[in-house]
């Protein structure tokens, strides 16, 4: 495929000229790479493609070619645009759906308009809750996923606490 | 008191612990064992005419630590080991605070570490060991160097060092009654099945291992484990100067989906490593990943020796009953997420050496259960957190291949490297700064985010 190609040029380019982009179409001809001086060149891409065909294909590391990619040089305006908004545009979708939905039912069940149940200290823990279930659970399986999170953090607790059931036991 | 069968599978381990049939209760009233400390030996009764005897089966550095605070105590102490010369397959890496905890002499230490090269899934590679004070290094032994040099002092101390190999024990009847070790000693001799002798003594430590007979004849449980897998390869001279004092550990998918692959100096070869706990049949795929990825620097290089061994998870449900404890290994005192054992070994063969002495008054009264307990709890005290905080590094960190790259991300941090150097030199959790754990706290959770976000846009292509 494309990527594959043009991954192979970026493994030989990239430990030496970190931050070129590299010529997508170049199907065929390793080694060609385009010296691109673009000014909101997303460097991230090109480490992206690395990682991607390192973890297919892992390669030797070698102290003279060096990689020192740390994530934080990313600027945030480029982590906001690519991961941050789109999921947050989701989240708060789905945040206001529920809301607009409890909004009105409460208000069809007790007759209490939005106004007055934002005043009542039941009504607030229920909003509250509501947008950290949204935060938490994204899928069917992450309540599942939530329960095993949570066994997990103690399981090496009981363990290690074994020894000492076993007394009460005998 | 509920219940809690623990069967299922559990985060990220495809544990089934149906087969150790653990049955672990709440515990509803937790500060009830504490009444066991109360019947203190002082009721137990004196013993005339004798010291306490007391057998240590294994002769490690638990074993050998054990024996030696136990005869210097003033108790009878015999040592029983199978294999005088054993040369063990091991990391055989051992923290700054055993050299001075244990008297170790410098010459033991066939190579100071002081700089560790962290090298990530996509080969990003992390330098460690700026912080370290000149003093401070990580001890590279021969095992059986320093295995034989503590059973040496064991014997000077005055413990009996014996030949041969546990087979087991017929536990007594009456409260007081000894225990009947049967044994047999190989006096040295090669290959012979040896003599069968008994021995009776008043408290056993099993200091015996991983495959521990000792766990096996008080029903003490299962634990999981990890394979370790090493081939100890010989590498050019001029390749060798780049390890002079130089150990690497390479995380990712490729090297090992719960572990670490490594490269550690030995005396005059490096030892190149993998372990698993949830994949061992793929062992050897990834012991071939380790060699790939460290391949330019070990090039040209002959495997001298291959060798595996395996590494407990967590301890065994019960490390201790009646009057036989363990220790080490046996109980499974290897930490998560670094797999470091020896200088826990040595510790708790001493701790419940210990303990033992401080409960018979120096060898002149009987001890129980309850003295022995004091160890456990000691034990639990002092290095739970230690435990704890490994466990949660290894959970956070070698999840995915994401998280991987946030460790190694964050172990170029500066703060991080001193506080993970204090704390595995020196065996205590130090907190630090506040405000800097804060800082650390928001780092890693943004090297995390990134990490993953990354890994969302190589999906997407």
């Amino acid at each position: 495929t494309e990527n594959g190609s043009g991954a192979a040029a970026i493994v030989v380019e990239e430990k030496k000229e970190f931050g070129s982009k590299v010529d997508p179409l170049g199907n065929g001809a390793p080694g060609v790479v385009e010296e691109v001086v673009k000014f909101e060149d997303p460097k991230w891409v090109s480490e992206v493609k690395r990682r991607k065909w390192l973890e297919d294909n892992p390669e030797s590391s070698n102290n003279d070619f060096p990689v020192v990619f740390d994530t934080s040089i990313i600027p945030w305006w480029a982590w906001m645009k690519r991961f941050h908004l789109p999921e947050a545009e989701r989240l708060n979708g789905r945040a206001a759906m529920v809301g607009f939905f409890m909004a009105y039912f409460v208000d069809s069940l007790t007759g209490v308009g939005l106004v007055d149940q934002m005043g009542n200290f039941f009504c607030k823990t229920l909003l509250f809750v509501a947008v950290a279930g949204v935060l938490l659970i994204r899928k069917n399986e992450d309540i599942d996923t939530l329960k095993k999170l949570f066994d997990e953090t103690t399981f090496y607790d009981k363990q290690w606490q074994a020894t000492w059931q076993d007394d009460k036991k005998e | 008191m509920a219940s809690i069968t623990l069967k299922s599978f559990i985060g990220l381990r495809q544990s089934s612990l149906e087969n150790h049939h653990s049955t672990i209760t709440l515990p509803s009233k937790p500060l009830q064992y504490l009444r066991h400390n109360i019947i203190a030996s002082k009721s137990s009764p004196k013993i005339t005419g004798r010291n306490l005897r007391v057998a240590v089966i294994g002769g490690g550095p638990a074993g050998g630590a054990a024996a030696e605070t136990l005869a210097k105590g003033g108790v009878e102490t015999i040592l029983i080991e199978r294999k005088m010369d054993n040369a063990k397959p091991c990391g055989g890496a051992i923290p700054l605070c055993m050299v001075g905890e244990f008297d170790l002499p410098l010459d033991i230490i066939d190579r100071r570490v002081t700089k560790m090269k962290m090298i990530s899934p996509s080969n990003v590679a992390v330098d460690i060991g700026r912080t370290l004070k000149p003093h401070e290094y990580i001890g590279m032994v021969r095992r059986e160097v320093l295995d034989a040099y503590l059973r040496d002092r064991a014997r000077d101390a005055g413990a009996t060092i014996v030949n041969g190999l546990f087979v087991k024990m017929d536990k007594p009847f009456d409260k007081y009654a000894p225990y009947v070790i049967h044994y047999n000693a190989y006096d040295g001799k090669a290959g012979s099945t040896g003599t069968k002798m008994t021995m009776e003594v008043d408290a056993i430590i099993g200091a015996d291992g991983a495959n521990s007979r000792v766990a096996k004849s008080i029903d003490a449980g299962d634990y999981e484990y990890a394979i370790a897998f090493q081939e100890r390869i010989k590498i050019p001279d001029d390749k060798m100067v780049y390890y002079e004092n130089l150990a690497e550990m390479y995380v990712g998918d490729d090297v090992s989906p719960d572990f670490y692959g490594w490269v550690f100096p030995k005396c005059d070869h490096v030892a190149v490593g993998t372990g698993t706990v949830t994949h061992k049949p793929d062992i050897k795929k990834f012991q071939l990943a380790t060699r790939l990825r460290a391949r330019d620097k070990i090039q040209g290089g002959k495997i001298i020796r291959v060798e595996a061994h395996p590494i407990p998870e967590h301890p065994r449900p019960r490390r201790l009953s009646n009057r036989v404890a363990l220790v080490g290994d046996a109980a499974g005192y290897v930490t998560k997420c670094s797999g470091e054992g020896i200088y826990f070994a040595a510790k708790s063969g001493r701790m419940c050496a210990e303990a033992i002495v401080a409960g018979s008054e120096n060898g002149t009264r009987m001890v129980d259960e309850s003295d022995l307990r004091n160890y456990l709890q000691k034990w639990d005290k002092t290095y739970w957190p230690t435990y704890k905080v490994l466990d949660i590094l290894q959970k956070v960190f070698y999840r995915s291949n994401p998280a991987r790259e946030a460790f190694v991300e964050m172990c170029a941090d500066e703060y991080v490297q001193k506080m993970t150097f204090d704390s595995y030199l020196y065996k205590t959790v130090v907190p630090g700064n506040p405000l800097d754990d804060l800082k650390l706290a928001v780092n890693t959770i943004g090297s995390l985010v990134r990490a993953n976000a990354l890994r969302n846009e190589m999906a997407k292509i």
